[in-house]
């Protein structure tokens, strides 16, 4: 629209007529009552006052009017309401105004139709299949998402479970690849081989792997060079075949095992040692003992005798006690080794029996022995089942009173062998029966004869009994006497020596050699003296079987005698070597015999078999071995 | 008959002592050594018909004496008895390795001395064990 009148124009009028009407005013007041200033003054102020009150009101008003209109056509629009048209025709700029606003309501008006108009479409409702289809795709997705939120918990889990395993491990983990490449290297392993994971991975691993234990020098975070124990496994790495190598710190167990060793060494050196020390002044006291008591300076008087049979006395007692402890020493320090030969036991216990019975007499005490008919022989240390005999016995008598009674026998039990030594004595107190052989430990005896021991007696016969693979044990009450029974295990000798063959031939052929096993047997061709030379092969025999030990010296051999009176020995040669072996024994058993007096009488026969040659088993071997002049027997 | 003559080496001079007076008692020569080098050397002067010889010997030792005289040709057939206060297996076997034909331990009874000896020199007769 056009301006018809714009609003500076207005206000123009609006402020300069009031000034006119003063200036007339003022005129007429001057012509009419003079030209006072000050009443003047004050008249017009008045007066004007009265005329520019409500002129400014007016002009407010109209003005304040369209911009009400205005304002309130905004507010109406805000609460979004385009329906109200601003109404104002003051032909000045506010009407222009209003006219744009009227002009911007309708286009927004139109927009918003638009925009309706294009989104109704949108308003409308899903169609099921697609509502369906959505909704199984949203649920896939978050099952998606969960899985993959799982997958990474367990991620995390399984970094962190190898984080505490292979991370912390104390033992260096290396993985190796075909090339010989490592891959991967724990903290310990830069530690032992003193490099960071940067400077190792994609170098070579630079040491053979072959799959076995191998010991490894290596550097140690604290105590330097030291010693590690490597072991090799296959394994998988990122899909590809590689080699796991484990290296474990044995520094400490090396060190370890080396002083075990010094200390073995430390006590057989002290037992040696200590056996010398206290063995000779006591021969030496012990001879001259003897000399002077056999009155080789001089006749002795009856007092002297007998002080020197004092002295004598103690001597031997004294030696008992060093025996003792030497020998319990010896088998706690494990240096004991059995020297087992098959053994008449029968004729062992006879004279430990034998060797008792004078101080058996004195206290008058029954001494007597009992064994089935026929005694296989045992396998055992003669010397050593002896020392057991002698200790039990030996204590029988001293616990048990006058008159009493004492039985050593020998029973037969299929899987083993019994002994038993029975008494009619004090008997042990139940308390007592668990210490029985507890070292040092001594309990009440009997008076009569028999030096006070050392409380060491039982100990070291349980421990021979136990070295011979036997047990013992003891019942009794007090007042009703004891019985000490132990036993011993049943080896047949074919058994037996087949063992040792097998054994040796095992060892034959791992290391690719060969072994022969020898019989000699002596043989009385002319049964008629018999009897005589049957109680005499015995010793011939036994030394028979020493001349072999010593010639042999020790080259794995085994010597066995046998009841059959056969010598068996096995000699780690091959079937050359035998016949060498063969022709010297020869030589040196006939002259054994000859310096016998025997050579006349007795003949000897060899029997020779060796593996791998002549037979591959134990008892091929020893079929072959044996004399042809036993052919007959099995 | 001529006596025989034994050789007995002990560093214990009191030993040697009673080992003497009970061999000449028995009826034997006895001459006496006390180190190793003293007993190759009377070994070699004298040629005894039998040695005595103890194991721990200072300046040569019982073992290497031994084998220095079973490898000689012209002494290896003097029997050597041998005599120590060590007793373990080991000991034993290698005193029979260098060639000593008894082995006897410490303390001994007078009469299986003799009784060896008498054995090694052929007089004796046969005991049972």
């Amino acid at each position: 629209m056009r301006l018809r009148l714009k609003i500076r124009y207005k206000l123009a009028l609006i402020f300069c007529l009031p000034g006119l009407v003063l200036i007339g005013v003022g005129e007429i007041i001057g012509y009419f009552w003079g030209y006072d200033l000050l009443r003047n003054t004050i008249l017009v102020s008045a007066i004007l006052f009265a005329f520019l009150l409500p002129i400014a009101f007016i002009s407010g008003g109209i003005f304040v009017k369209s911009i009400k209109k205005l304002q309130q056509a905004t507010e109406e629009i805000a609460k979004g309401n385009l329906d109200c048209p601003i109404d104002i025709e003051s032909g000045d700029e506010m009407e222009q105004l209003a006219d744009s606003f009227n002009d911007m309501i309708a286009t927004i008006k139109e927009n918003r139709g638009q925009i309706a108009e294009r989104s109704a479409p949108l308003k409308k409702p899903i169609p099921g299949r697609y509502q369906k289809i959505l909704k199984t795709s949203a649920k896939a997705t978050l099952n998606v998402l969960e899985d993959l939120l799982k997958a990474k918990d367990d991620l995390e889990l399984s970094q962190q479970s190898f984080h505490s395993i292979v991370e912390k491990s104390a033992d260096a983990i290396i993985i190796v690849d075909r090339n010989g490449l490592v891959r991967y290297v724990n903290p310990a392993a830069e530690t032992i081989f003193g490099r960071n994971q940067e400077d190792f991975i994609d170098d070579p691993f630079g040491m053979p792997l072959n799959h076995d234990r191998t010991e490894i020098g290596i550097f140690r975070l604290k105590g330097g060079r030291g010693t590690g124990e490597m072991t090799v496994t296959e394994t998988t790495w990122l899909g590809e075949k590689a080699d796991l190598v484990t290296i474990h710190d044995i520094t400490e167990r090396k060190s370890a095992e080396e002083k075990l060793i010094k200390l073995d060494q430390l006590k057989t050196d002290f037992v040696s040692t200590v056996s010398h020390e206290l063995r000779t002044p006591l021969t030496i006291m012990g001879e001259y003992a003897s000399i002077i008591s056999d009155e080789i300076p001089g006749k002795l008087n009856p007092e002297q005798r007998e002080y020197l049979s004092i002295i004598a006395g103690n001597i031997d007692r004294l030696s008992g006690i060093i025996e003792d402890l030497l020998d319990i020493s010896k088998i706690e320090a494990e240096k004991v080794v059995l020297k087992r030969e098959f053994v008449d036991l029968a004729s062992i216990i006879s004279d430990v029996v034998t060797q008792f019975k004078p101080r058996a007499d004195e206290k008058q005490i029954e001494l007597k022995t009992v064994f089935p008919l026929s005694l296989p022989p045992f396998y055992i240390d003669g010397d050593r089942i002896r020392q057991v005999f002698t200790n039990l016995i030996g204590n029988a008598i001293k616990f048990t009173p006058r008159n009493g009674k004492i039985t050593a026998e020998a029973v037969d039990k299929e899987k083993e062998f019994e002994c038993r030594v029975t008494d009619t004595g004090i008997g042990i107190a139940p308390e007592n029966l668990d210490k029985v052989f507890t070292r040092f430990e001594q309990f009440d005896r009997t008076e009569g004869s028999g030096a006070k021991g050392t409380g060491l007696g039982l100990a070291i016969t349980q421990a021979l009994i136990q070295l011979h693979r036997g047990r013992i044990w003891v019942e009794s009450e007090p007042n009703k006497g004891s019985q000490f029974i132990f036993t011993l295990p049943r080896y047949s000798p074919a058994t037996l020596f087949q063992e040792h063959v097998m054994n040796s031939m095992k060892e034959a052929a791992t290391i690719g050699s060969a072994t022969t096993l020898f019989n000699v047997s002596l043989v009385d061709p002319n049964p008629l003296n018999g009897k005589f030379l049957q109680e005499r092969l015995e010793p011939i025999l036994k030394d028979m079987e020493g001349l072999l030990r010593k010639s042999l010296r020790g080259k794995g051999d085994i010597v066995l005698r046998d009841m059959d009176g056969l010598v068996h020995f096995l000699v780690n040669c091959d079937k050359e070597s035998a016949l060498r072996v063969e022709s010297r024994l020869k030589q040196k058993l006939s002259d054994y015999l000859v310096s016998q007096g025997l050579a006349e009488r007795m003949k000897l026969h060899f029997g020779r078999a060796t593996y791998p040659d002549d037979g591959s088993n134990a008892e091929e071997l020893m079929k072959k071995a044996r004399p042809a002049v036993y052919a007959s027997k099995a | 008959m001529t006596k025989k003559k034994i050789l007995v080496v002990e560093d214990e001079a009191e030993l040697t002592r009673a080992i003497q007076i009970r061999l000449e008692q028995a009826g034997y020569e006895v001459l006496m050594a006390y180190d190793g080098k003293e007993a190759l050397e009377k070994a070699r002067e004298e040629n005894p018909d039998l040695i005595v010889l103890d194991l721990m010997l200072p300046k040569i030792d019982g073992y290497k004496v031994c084998r220095m005289l079973k490898f000689d040709e012209k002494y290896k057939k003097i029997p050597v008895v041998m005599l120590t206060a060590r007793a373990q297996e080991k000991d034993e076997n290698l005193g029979y390795e260098v060639g000593a034909d008894v082995f006897i331990t410490k303390p001994f009874k007078y009469q299986v001395l003799l009784s060896k000896i008498r054995e090694l020199l052929g007089e004796g007769v046969l005991k049972t064990p």
